[in-house]
Order: structure tokens, then C-alpha cells, then sequence
């Protein structure tokens, strides 16, 4: 209907300015973005803050005074990719918490990079967050550094590092490909506690044999609020399971729908089926 | 205005990524994306330059200060020295390290290409392409040229180095399902006979045993079928799905600068 009314207003404009094959997912994302600024908004207002205890990084603190106690590093990494990649800005999220975490434990944290610009932001992120927290003189601009942005010859360099420095808690929080099992073994058989953390669902089963804690799928992206308890950041990760809650409840109606179809002859559930069909593929 | 022009630019380009998607003007469509990707080339290229001088920087230091492990640091450097000047060379200086010829074949009037390339350092033999060998002597050079020394090395030093790193999987890989099929407790137990059934599944058992076929599929193969198309798949989907959320819900944190990484977390 929506969709009519619109055709009809464009033609009259005699210039196709929305491309009406996609209002669906123009909707959809309207509806999400709008349920997750609702709840920053009501967050912002001292709504509920409550978030379920994660215990990858309910670790982060054990991880970090360990590596204190033994007087060795703590490496952080966000993988192979640019900042373009939303998972890689998880990550960065994630390293300004742990930079002043490892300050406040006098630990040095070393951040090879496999991307001179994650490497410019890190190492940004990381000053203002150790001048935030009254540790300005802890920042070596020497330990979050470039190494190589070839997959394999980055792999054998952390290894290396890992071997060489034996650093007693690894993060790994980003975007990983074939070379996360060379990491985190790597890390395991430097005795580290590892934490790590990826969107790839093809990594993940990795992490989870060779990591003492992995952040799956979601759980990376909610992590900066997690350890920060910043209302804005607890609002959003409310909106994102409140956004889930529709999309399990549309799951839930497309089934039964078809089952509707199947048992009456109907076409309730194509008709709903076709509502989430893109004919342009993403 | 130091944080001010970075949120600007972040949210600006947001938003013509999000209209390159929804409106197919060609303006839009061509232009704007083509500022914005040419935007990203620009970035790309002096981020190369600053992870240059942070690689020479600190590997310097390391060789100055005698810290452990500096002659690693040395080959890095030396390494990345030979590299670059390798690849500043023009195709056609410097020692010859291979030759390249293209032909052209015509058998009934089909052409089709082919590449002889003829190895002469550190005495590789010749290696020949022929896409079809009948028509091998009706071959006419087209072409012929000098194999840049780069191609050489990347070919023959860089890319052996590569696999042999990736071939170290096979033996972690061995490590981690050794350490992850240990039924310490109910669940491991589960994810341990899936593991066996889909590895029995991924092997022709049946030559060996006499098992019940089921669909036109041995057993085991059946059984791998259904644990990956429907709790597998629907584990998957699950993951997907929150990771989708989260990644959305991060685009929006950073285009309303909620959260701003890329300004190292101030403004």
C-alpha cells in the first residue's frame, strides 16, 4: 500500500529518487535505529542499566592484575582490518578500557597492528585514555605499532612477539580470519590468559578451543558498554535486544503463517515471507 | 575544530553510504561513491607512509638499544629496504630473473592464450602453460617482456613463506579439536559425537562397513547432513543475526557520536 502511494508521488516528481525495492529494508532499519535511540534516549534519562554479566569480561580484571602480578605484558590485537570493518572498532572500543585498566596495574600493553590507520586511532585512543586517567606518563607510542598488513607474515610476527615477550594475558578482539588459531595457540602456549573476541562466525569455533573466554557474535559489540556501565552505550545494547525481540517475534509469525498456509490453502505466510525479500542482494 | 571536522567528515560520509544504497540516482550512485572510495585510496596511502615510519622507528630502537631478539629487527628492516628498492625498480632493470613470452594459438580459428615463462635465476627450470597442445605448433610469440623482479620475489620467497605459515594449521587445528573433544562434562560429550558422526560422514565409512542407506546416503553421511543443516545452521543464524544487530547498533552509536573511536574516544 505504502509502496503504491509512493510509486504514484515519484512519478509525478519524474525522477526516481528511492530505489522502492528496498523500502523494506529502509523500514526495517528505520524501526531498529528508532527502538535503539528510544532506549539510549530513556537511558540517558536514568532508565534501567541492567546488563547480564558476561564472563569473558567479568575476566578482564584477573586477566590484567595476573599479568601485574608476574611483571609481563598484556597484548592486545584487532586482527587484519581497517577501521572500516565494525568489529575492528569493537575492538578499538574495547582497547581504550583495557589501556587504563593495564595503567592502573602498571602493566605495559603492547598492540601490534596489521593496519597503519587502526594503528594512528589506537594509538590516539590510547593517550587520551591514559591521560583521562591520570597516567599520561604510562604512553610509549613504541608498543602499539605497525607490523605488516600480509596475513600470514603478521600471524608469525605476533607469534614471535608472544614467544619472545610471553605476555600473561592476550586480547584478541576484532576481525579474524584463517589466522586466529595460529594466535591463540600460539598465546596458549605462551601461558597467557586469553580473551578473545569476533563477528566471523567461522572463527569463532576457534577461539572458543584455544581461548580461556570468548565474546560471541554480539557480545564484542556490547562489550565497550559492558566495561565502561556508560548509560548511553547500556541504552543501545537494550535497544539492540529489544530490536531482536521484534525480529524473534516476526521469525515467530513468518512460522506460523506458513504453517497456516500449508494446513488452509492460504498465502498468508508468502505474503509475509516476501515483505523481507530484497531483490537486490545486500 | 579538532574534534568537530573529524565527526563532520565520519557523519557525512555515513549518510552517502547509506544513500548510495537507497537512492539509484547516478549522481549518487557514481559520483559520491566515487569521492568516497577515492577518500579512502587518499587515507590508505599516507597510512602506509605512517606505518612505514612507525615500522623503521621501532625496530630501530629495538637494534640501538641491543633489546632482545634486535637481530629479528634487523632482518625486518633489511628486508623491508631490499623489498622496496625491488619494487621501485622498472620491470626492465635490474638483473633478469625471468623471461615471459605470450602466444597466441589458432587451431580452427579459436584463439586462446598462452604463457611460456622461462625462469633464469637461481636456475629454474622452464615452465610451460599450453591450453591446448595440438595446436601447440601453430604457436606465434605476441609478446615477449622481462618478468618484474617484485613478481619473482613475492612469488618465489614471499608467497612459499605464506604457505608453509598457513600449512602450520593443519597440526593446530589437530591440537585445539584434541583439546575441545575431552567429554569432561555432558555438553562436551554432545559436541563430541556431533564431531564424530560429521568426521565419519566426511569419510566413505561404507567401503569398509556394511551401514543402512538412507536417502540414497550412507548412514554416517545422513546423520552429517542433518546435525549441519538444522542445529548447526540454526546456531549460526542465531549469531548472525546478534551480530548483525551489533554491528547496526555500532554504526548508529558512531554516526549519532555516541561512541568515537576514530577520535580516540574524546569530543
Amino acid at each position: 500500500m505504502l509502496g503504491d502511494v509512493l510509486t504514484v508521488w515519484l512519478q509525478r516528481c519524474d525522477a526516481v529518487v528511492f530505489d522502492l525495492d528496498k523500502l523494506n529494508v529502509f523500514v526495517g532499519l528505520g524501526l531498529i535505529g528508532s527502538v535503539m535511540m528510544l532506549c539510549v534516549y530513556r537511558a540517558r534519562r536514568g532508565g534501567a542499566r541492567f546488563i547480564r554479566a558476561v564472563p569473558g569480561l567479568q575476566a578482564v580484571d584477573d586477566a590484567l592484575g595476573r599479568a601485574a602480578e608476574l611483571g609481563r605484558p598484556v597484548l592486545f590485537t584487532t586482527g587484519l582490518y581497517g577501521v572500516d570493518d565494525v568489529a575492528t572498532l569493537a575492538g578499538l572500543n574495547i582497547l581504550g578500557h583495557l589501556a587504563s585498566r593495564s595503567a592502573h596495574y602498571d602493566s605495559d600493553l603492547l598492540v601490534p597492528c596489521a593496519n597503519p590507520v587502526v594503528m594512528t586511532v589506537a594509538q590516539e585512543l590510547v593517550k587520551e585514555r591514559l591521560t583521562q586517567a591520570g597516567y599520561p606518563e604510562r604512553y610509549r607510542a613504541d608498543t602499539i605499532y605497525f607490523i605488516t598488513d600480509e596475513q600470514f607474515a603478521y600471524a608469525s610476527a605476533v607469534c614471535g612477539l608472544m614467544q619472545r615477550e610471553r605476555p600473561a594475558a592476550a586480547f584478541y578482539l576484532g576481525s579474524f580470519a584463517a589466522e586466529s588459531l595460529l594466535l591463540a595457540e600460539a598465546g596458549a602456549d605462551a601461558g597467557a590468559i586469553q580473551v578473545a573476541g569476533t563477528a566471523d562466525v567461522s572463527q569463532i569455533p576457534f577461539f572458543i578451543v584455544a581461548c580461556d573466554y570468548t565474546l560471541i557474535g554480539e557480545e564484542l559489540f556490547a562489550a565497550s558498554a559492558y566495561l565502561s556501565r556508560d548509560a548511553l552505550l547500556l541504552g543501545s545494547v537494550k535497544g539492540q535486544d529489544l530490536a531482536k525481540v521484534l525480529i524473534i517475534a516476526a521469525l515467530a509469525a513468518g512460522v506460523l503463517l506458513l504453517c497456516l498456509d500449508q494446513f488452509f490453502g492460504c498465502h498468508w505466510g508468502t505474503w509475509f515471507a516476501s515483505l523481507f525479500t530484497v531483490t537486490e542482494a545486500l | 575544530m579538532r574534534t568537530t571536522l573529524p565527526k563532520i567528515l565520519c557523519i557525512g560520509c555515513g549518510i552517502i553510504m547509506l544513500l548510495q544504497f537507497f537512492v539509484p540516482l547516478e549522481f549518487v550512485q557514481r559520483d559520491m561513491l566515487q569521492w568516497v572510495n577515492d577518500s579512502a585510496i587518499v587515507v590508505a596511502t599516507f597510512g602506509l607512509a605512517i606505518g612505514l615510519a612507525s615500522l623503521v622507528h621501532v625496530h630501530s630502537a629495538r637494534i640501538r638499544r641491543r633489546a632482545r631478539g634486535w637481530g629479528f629487527s634487523v632482518v625486518t628492516l633489511a628486508c623491508a629496504v631490499v623489498v622496496a628498492v625491488i619494487g621501485l625498480l622498472k620491470s626492465d632493470w635490474g638483473p633478469v630473473v625471468a623471461h615471459s613470452q605470450r602466444y597466441d594459438i589458432l587451431p580452427n580459428g579459436v584463439t586462446a592464450g598462452v604463457i611460456e615463462v622461462t625462469h633464469t635465476l637461481f636456475g629454474y627450470q622452464t615452465e610451460t602453460a599450453f591450453t591446448n597442445t595440438l595446436a601447440a605448433a601453430a604457436l606465434v610469440p605476441l609478446q615477449q617482456r622481462t618478468v618484474p623482479m617484485f613478481d619473482w620475489f613475492y612469488n618465489y620467497i614471499m608467497y612459499p613463506l605464506m604457505s608453509t605459515v598457513f600449512a602450520l594449521l593443519a597440526f593446530y587445528m589437530m591440537t585445539a579439536a584434541y583439546r575441545a573433544m575431552r567429554a569432561k562434562s555432558w555438553e562436551a560429550g554432545l559436541l563430541l559425537a556431533a564431531a564424530l558422526i560429521v568426521l565419519l560422514g566426511q569419510v566413505p565409512v561404507d567401503q569398509f562397513v556394511r551401514l543402512p542407506a538412507i536417502d540414497g546416503m550412507s548412514l554416517f553421511e545422513w546423520l552429517k547432513l542433518r546435525i549441519l543443516d538444522y542445529p548447526n545452521t540454526a546456531a549460526k543464524r542465531s549469531i548472525i543475526i546478534g551480530v548483525a544487530l551489533g554491528g547496526l547498533a555500532t554504526s548508529i552509536k558512531i554516526l549519532t557520536g555516541i561512541e568515537k573511536p576514530y577520535l580516540g574516544g574524546r569530543g
